[in-house]
């Protein structure tokens, strides 16, 4: 479970919580702007190194956490990568690296695949710094300021609040299944998910019944906690873009 | 199979977040509705989409040796049709790129269309048509199920092979369809033997909710009762 709920925990506890959402989705947005149009050198280096430093410097999310979390994007972006680089069919061109059958890379289809490797991964950290310091009660909050549709917003926040309860449950059911020294099997799975999609019912029957009971008529509201904006947040954020631009610019121009 | 943050161009990103955008609203009006109509169904949108998200943290044996896990869109898209699904998947796809870093915020639109919108749909078209056949329950979920996931791993190749299209398309969609060929495919037939099994498992134990949602017959709950 700790896996599952590293970056949320990790959101909660941060001193970075206490900051204004939209400021932080300026930050998180712009950075993967950034990575996205800006050329990969030293564009997605500088942003990656932006990241980085954010998240474990000021943020104080734990390494650890941030490389748990990297371990699931990381394999399909270098197998994203590779595949970008080799191509299949076609005619090599003079200064193919290698041709084996009808798969062929050049300089240029390498390029290409560090490339999108490098957007993938300063994209993914750009994002990582949203999701390691805004807890997602936050946002939906701040989704509900923005006037998205209540009634959407509210299933929302039921489902982020069924996801913990769930994910116990799910837990709870697999080390049992292990105590009986049960390997994974189609079986086992089946009867996981079955007994998970039965309990997620009953728990929401048991959740509608509790809330009706409070006088639970249309929506959850919670009070927001009311935080000040941060010109020094806002003054960093500019920083740290105009640097990564200034150094892109000066790249391209010498 | 989630396309990472940063992955796609930023056109193709905008695209497919305009394809998805008309299901993903028609959907959520379809649970606006729902929910104004039955504010109890509320409860059960956000279990049925909560359940979908933990499916992540069920192991499945692996023929490749990597651990995988269920997506669970065929059977959200056989339990509530494929509007809701578009919807649910949306707001799980979300939660995913935020929560387990799985997918991404840019590569949304794409993720939705492939996961949330064509493997329910798809799933929902073969479940309906082995059950207008008069097929079995057990055939139409092993298909729904297998075929989610097959043509959510087909679109999202056609995803990458169009954003990097190398000398020709099809030379891409060959070269990304077979990279993920060997997780993906093993992986559907999979799901679709839990499904069966999942679905066996339900009968028995939650035959009156299979029942409202118009999945099996009387003769079919009363048989489980017994």
């Amino acid at each position: 479970m700790a896996h599952m709920t590293a970056l949320d925990d990790a959101a909660w506890q941060g001193p970075w919580r206490r900051v204004r959402v939209g400021e932080k989705v300026v930050l998180s947005v712009a950075l993967l702007t950034t990575a996205l149009v800006a050329p990969p050198w030293p564009g997605c280096a500088l942003v990656a190194m932006a990241c980085l430093v954010l998240i474990c410097g000021p943020a104080h999310v734990p390494p650890r956490t941030l490389r748990l979390a990297m371990a699931a994007p990381l394999p399909f972006l270098v197998i994203g990568g590779v595949t970008v680089a080799v191509v299949l069919g076609g005619t090599p061109t003079a200064t193919a690296l290698f041709t084996w059958g009808p798969l062929w890379a050049d300089p240029a289809t390498v390029t290409k695949g560090i490339t999108v490797f490098s957007r993938g991964v300063a994209g993914t950290l750009s994002i990582m710094l949203l999701a390691t310091t805004t807890p997602m009660v936050d946002l939906l909050t701040w989704l509900r300021h923005l006037r998205v549709p209540a009634a959407l917003v509210e299933i929302a926040s039921l489902t982020y609040r069924l996801l913990f309860v769930l994910l116990s449950s799910a837990l709870a059911i697999r080390a049992a299944q292990t105590a009986r020294l049960g390997r994974p099997t189609l079986a086992t799975a089946a009867t996981a998910m079955g007994a998970l999609l039965v309990r997620s019912w009953t728990r929401a029957s048991r959740l509608q019944a509790g809330l009706e009971g409070r006088g639970y008529v249309d929506d959850l509201t919670t009070l927001a906690v009311a935080r000040r904006a941060s010109p020094t947040f806002m003054a960093t954020t500019a920083l740290v873009l105009a640097g990564i631009w200034l150094a892109v610019v000066a790249v391209s121009v010498l | 199979m989630h396309i990472a943050e940063g992955f796609l161009p930023v056109a193709h990103c905008v695209a497919w977040g305009i394809a998805s955008a008309p299901f993903v609203i028609h959907g959520a009006r379809a649970v606006i509705q729902e929910s104004t109509k039955n504010p109890e169904s509320k409860l059960l949108l956000a279990a049925a989409g909560a359940f979908t998200f933990v499916l992540s943290a069920i192991k499945l044996p692996s023929v490749t040796g990597s651990s995988s896990h269920p997506t669970g869109t065929g059977a959200g898209a056989i339990l509530f049709k494929p509007p809701v699904m578009a919807f649910l998947g949306t707001v799980v796809l979300l939660f995913q790129a935020l929560l387990l870093a799985h997918g991404g915020l840019t590569t949304l639109g794409a993720n939705v269309f492939s996961m949330a919108i064509a493997g329910p749909w798809a799933a929902y078209a073969v479940w309906r048509l082995v059950r207008v056949g008069k097929g079995p329950m057990e055939l139409g979920v092993f298909l729904a199920m297998a075929v989610a996931d097959l043509v959510t791993y087909c679109v999202t190749s056609l995803q990458l092979a169009l954003a990097y299209p190398d000398p020709n398309l099809l030379g891409a969609l060959a070269k990304f369809a077979g990279v993920f060929a060997l997780t993906q495919i093993p992986l559907a037939l999979m799901e679709g033997l839990v499904g069966v099994l999942l679905f066996r498992f339900l009968v028995k134990v939650a035959a009156p909710e299979l029942a409202r949602r118009g999945l099996i017959n009387t003769a079919q709950k009363e048989a489980a009762h017994a």
